[in-house]
């Protein structure tokens, strides 16, 4: 059974120590992945989705911290290891790439020279046959001309370009699993596509996975196989990404995918905001905004329950389920 | 008559003596009252720069703006100035676009005191409260400070802003781009509210094509500062016909995973603006290029009654030969 | 000719507009000094006639202008003009005192950058750990001590009680053997004497002061190099670099390469300050240099020493800016010239 995950995340924690008090970004999340899977986590501000990735990576920021939960990738447990060890992982079964290109590439060093640097984080390699990879990596990601790009630096090159520079360098010792956090959110529609078509690309070539954190439910829709949607720090359903968008069980889920202008239908948005993250509700955190929530709700906190493995929503009255789409 | 006329404008920058950038080349387009025109690109097409035109932030090089008839470039500072509370802005960063010391009452009543001079305190602050609670958000936000504030609070209250002078069109440069998605479907309908309670006049600018269609009669699709394709807004996008126009839609992709994304699209990325060229801007991205789209300026043409682009593949047949 | 010399040219060539409109600063600066010159010289219980006297040899009769004009002509030359206590040239002190003030500034100033480095990264990096609160503690611990105080303390510690270090009583000690007399700077002479000795001397008697400086010092840019780490530490750049799993020390030293202008701009501007501020430090270890001789002339309004001061240090630090100005541009590709 676990020889077929090559992701377990299980009830883990975030938490920020500010001067308020402690904010609990995330707050118990769960979900598994398999290989070829590509996983959308998907939300608003606020929920969680970008500290859960991070969580997942090592990469929480002081004055964040893990506190609580266990990471599993390939049956080893990543939380509470030493940055040394954790080094080990990332980058070479690990990959990971963020929302804004520029700030990923170091201004000041060369293409060629971050390339080598990332190359020798985990194989000893000559100068050469580092180019040599690099070059390879470049091509692979679509990048004509490889030799200038490599002599450049990244102020030189577009938004796409960089982007696809980074997936590059992320995917250049073959991870088995991609981290993405927004990946395309700072680039225009036209270059997003190729993007995203990109990285799909790659993730199902050579059977790896991915884990995609966005706000945009169409890129969820078009690329994603499965989907996490996170509110307040928790996750409230997970299934394929037809099962939650055709027929949503979280109201949450539902309001979400209301907001989504569509041809000849009014959109109707969520009023009220999100719960206080330090004093957390001991009930549905989505209870004060649901136009379903009773009692129950504002006294006690819906675990995700499923009913089929893989598909779940954490909500004590879920939308009757569309048997069409229950098993899709 | 429109309300608003722009004929012709061209803006041209020049940073730090580098390359000039055609920012905005050669636009026209007019806005009847009460109608809503979107403005869609990407970056650099040019369209903030039009609506940082419009408003009188920027002159243009060249070509007039008409506004309900009168001549905006041809007016005196002062002419201009008594313009101002007549087109109003609501911008893309709300928190960058107040001032965070200010209160909201403050902000709001900011044009009042401007513009309105004759009003007296009390008056400007019923006003002012009158004009939130019309955007959603009431009195008890006078006093709070922008960074209290939540995302779509604040939005509101630049809404607000825009809106307390009573002004007869209203320019949104991206009003929804950085909100959440279920909080921009709420000020996406708080603003069609707006628009017929007040008979408002909106230029919309924006790079979502969902929301543009959700939102606006006519569109036009703009690419490195030119109008590539303008027609009514369903027309446009449910059926595309510039390649530009046909490029950038297919890569929008639609949020049911029903309805797959067309395969076509358009290849590498937005050239730089300050490459100059003498023909159409698509040119070495188009799939369906011409030799003759380098030669010479594609103008914008009539391609059915009530659409036109600038494109020679659909170009009236005498153009061509 | 490369972009980057066509720069540094635009620079060079911007200096002798600067140099004139440092010249003319000065000039003002010592027309709107309170206190006549005159009576100064001549003593306050001078006849009128003597005070004529003494403002026609200054040409003090003159018109402003005429003034201005002829101390700008013989600026050009090179002349700053005499004392007016010693009557010595301003332009021979100046050449024999800036060499030793710069046996202390220059090595002081490379101290500080390498310990403030060192200390600025452990603290930026363990800011949330012993090492680096224990690391703040010790920058403001030094900020609040006056370098004239760690000095005199050093002095009490190592050359009195511990007798390591020469007497603070100038460069040299009083048995040693001067070089020839060429340029009238002692440090300069031994160079062009090939004199080790004597050099050997100097650097012996640099040491304390050096030190005091340099520690001092080394506290401001810790602080500078600890925010800008700080800062680069949280950035996206960082963040992908461990994404990718890179070394913690070649992490760090992204973070560094991101926080060198800041570093780089710092030295310039300490450079400019420490012309100015070495007065004290050369006072307690009687070190010939210009610091202490420049106050001198201030307290008794000595005013060619003061004008000629301020033009050669200004001079100084504008060379230093351009410098620097080319060297940042040259390090970062970013910028384009």
């Amino acid at each position: 059974m676990t020889e077929s995950r090559i992701l377990q995340v299980e009830a883990l924690r975030v938490a920020f120590e500010t001067r308020q008090g402690t904010v609990h970004a995330v707050n118990g999340v769960d979900f598994d992945v398999r290989p070829g899977d590509v996983l959308g986590i998907v939300g608003e501000s606020g929920c969680g989705k970008s500290a859960t990735l991070r969580a997942i990576a090592g990469l929480t920021q002081p004055p964040g911290e893990v506190t609580g939960g266990s990471v599993r990738f390939a049956d080893r447990e990543l939380v509470g290891l030493s940055r040394r060890s954790l080094r080990q992982v990332l980058g070479k079964d690990i990959g990971f790439i963020s929302q804004s290109p520029f700030g990923a590439l170091n201004p000041i060093l060369s293409i060629e020279a971050q390339f080598r640097n990332v190359i020798r984080a985990h194989r000893r390699a000559t100068k050469r046959e580092c180019r040599e990879i690099a070059l390879r990596a470049l091509t692979d990601v679509g990048i004509a001309g490889p030799d200038r790009v490599l002599g450049g630096y990244a102020h030189q090159l577009s938004g796409g370009m960089a982007q696809r520079v980074v997936i590059a360098m992320a995917m250049v010792h073959d991870p088995r699993l991609l981290l993405a956090d927004e990946p395309t959110t700072a680039l225009d529609v036209t270059v997003q596509r190729q993007i995203l078509d990109l990285v799909t690309g790659l993730i199902a070539e050579a059977g790896r996975s991915m884990v995609l954190v966005t706000h945009d439910l169409s890129v969820v829709a078009q690329y994603c196989t499965r989907v996490l949607v996170m509110y307040a720090g928790r996750p409230v359903e997970e299934g394929t990404v037809r099962q939650v968008f055709k027929s949503p069980r979280h109201p949450y889920t539902q309001a979400l995918l209301a907001a989504v202008p569509r041809v000849g239908e009014e959109i109707r948005g969520l009023s009220g905001g999100l719960p206080d993250l330090i004093d957390y509700p001991v009930g549905c955190p989505y209870a004060e905004r649901c136009p379903r929530a009773t009692a129950l709700c504002a006294e006690e906190m819906p675990a995700m329950a499923s009913c089929v493995p893989g598909r779940a929503a954490a909500c004590h009255h879920p939308l009757e389920e569309v048997a069409s789409y229950a098993a899709s | 008559m429109p309300l608003l006329e722009v004929e012709n404008i061209v803006k041209t920058f020049r940073r730090g003596g580098g390359p000039e950038v055609r920012a905005v080349d050669g636009v026209s387009f007019s806005i009847e009252s009460g109608e809503t025109l979107s403005l869609i690109g990407e970056s650099g097409s040019g369209k903030s720069t039009i609506g940082r035109i419009v408003l009188g932030l920027e002159p243009p090089d060249e070509g007039r703006i008409l506004f309900d008839g009168q001549d905006l470039t041809a007016m005196s500072p002062r002419e201009l100035r008594a313009l101002r509370s007549s087109i109003t802005a609501v911008f893309q960063e709300p928190y960058e676009s107040l001032n965070p010391r200010m209160t909201v009452e403050a902000i709001v009543g900011e044009p009042l005191r401007l513009f309105r001079r004759e009003l007296s305190a009390a008056q400007r602050r019923d006003r002012v409260i009158a004009t939130l609670e019309e955007v959603g958000l009431g009195e008890r936000v006078l006093r709070r400070h922008p960074g209290d504030l939540s995302g779509g609070q604040q939005q509101r209250v630049g809404i607000a802003r825009a809106l307390v002078v009573d002004p007869r069109m209203i320019v949104l440069d991206e009003p929804t781009s950085s909100l959440d998605l279920t909080v921009r479907a709420t000020v996406l309908n708080l603003l069609r509210e707006l628009q017929e309670r007040h008979a408002l006049t909106y230029l919309f600018i924006s790079h979502d094509i969902a929301t543009v269609r959700y939102f606006s009669r006519s569109t036009g699709v703009l690419y490195l500062g030119k109008v590539m394709e303008y027609g009514p807004t369903h027309e446009l996008i449910d059926e595309p016909r510039h390649p530009y126009s046909v490029g950038l839609l297919s890569c929008t992709l639609s949020a049911d995973p029903d309805v797959s994304v067309p395969a076509q699209r358009l290849e590498g990325d937005t050239p730089s603006p300050t490459t100059r060229r003498a023909g159409c801007p698509l040119v070495g991205r188009c799939p369906v290029e011409l030799a003759s789209c380098s030669a010479a300026p594609v103008p914008l043409m009539p391609i059915s009654p009530t659409r036109s682009a600038a494109c020679l593949r659909l170009a009236p047949t005498e153009v061509v030969a | 000719m490369s972009p980057l010399a066509r720069y540094a040219l635009k620079r060079i060539l911007l200096l002798p507009v600067m140099l004139f409109l440092v010249a003319t600063f000065a000039f003002l600066l010592v027309t709107v000094l309170p206190g006549d010159p005159a009576t100064l010289i001549a003593g306050d219980f001078a006849s009128k006639d003597a005070l004529a006297k003494v403002r026609a040899d200054l040409g003090l009769d003159q018109s402003l202008w005429h003034q201005y004009t002829s101390y700008l002509g013989s600026l050009l030359h090179g002349d700053l003009g005499e004392s007016f206590f010693t009557g010595s040239s301003v332009t021979d002190e100046m050449a024999r005192r800036l060499p030793s003030s710069m046996v202390i500034i220059v090595p002081s100033l490379l101290v500080a950058v390498l310990l403030g480095t060192a200390i600025g990264t452990l603290g930026g990096y363990y800011r949330r750990k012993p090492v680096g609160r224990s690391t703040s503690v010790l920058i403001s611990g030094i900020q609040g001590v006056p370098p004239f105080f760690l000095a005199i303390v050093l002095i009490d510690l190592l050359v009195f009680e511990l007798r390591i270090f020469p007497t603070p009583t100038g460069m040299l000690y009083a048995s040693t053997q001067r070089p020839p007399e060429r340029t009238g700077s002692v440090v300069v002479d031994a160079f062009l004497a090939q004199d080790w000795g004597v050099l050997g001397d100097v650097a012996a008697h640099a040491i304390l002061p050096v030190a005091s400086t340099g520690i001092f010092l080394a506290s401001y840019f810790a602080k500078t190099v600890r925010t800008s780490v700080t800062q680069a530490l949280s950035t996206p750049q960082i963040e992908f670099a461990r994404g990718c799993g890179l070394p913690e020390r070649q992490v760090v030293r992204y973070a560094l390469l991101t926080s060198r202008t800041s570093v780089l701009t710092y030295i310039a501007i300490l450079f400019g300050v420490m012309l100015g501020a070495s007065a004290i430090v050369e006072v307690v270890f009687s070190w010939p240099g210009i610091g202490g001789w420049a106050l001198d002339g201030v307290l008794k309004g000595d005013l060619p020493v003061i004008q000629g001061f301020v033009v050669v240090t200004g001079l100084i630090v504008i060379v230093a800016y351009v410098v620097l100005d080319v060297l940042v541009a040259a390090l970062d590709p970013r910028i384009s010239y």
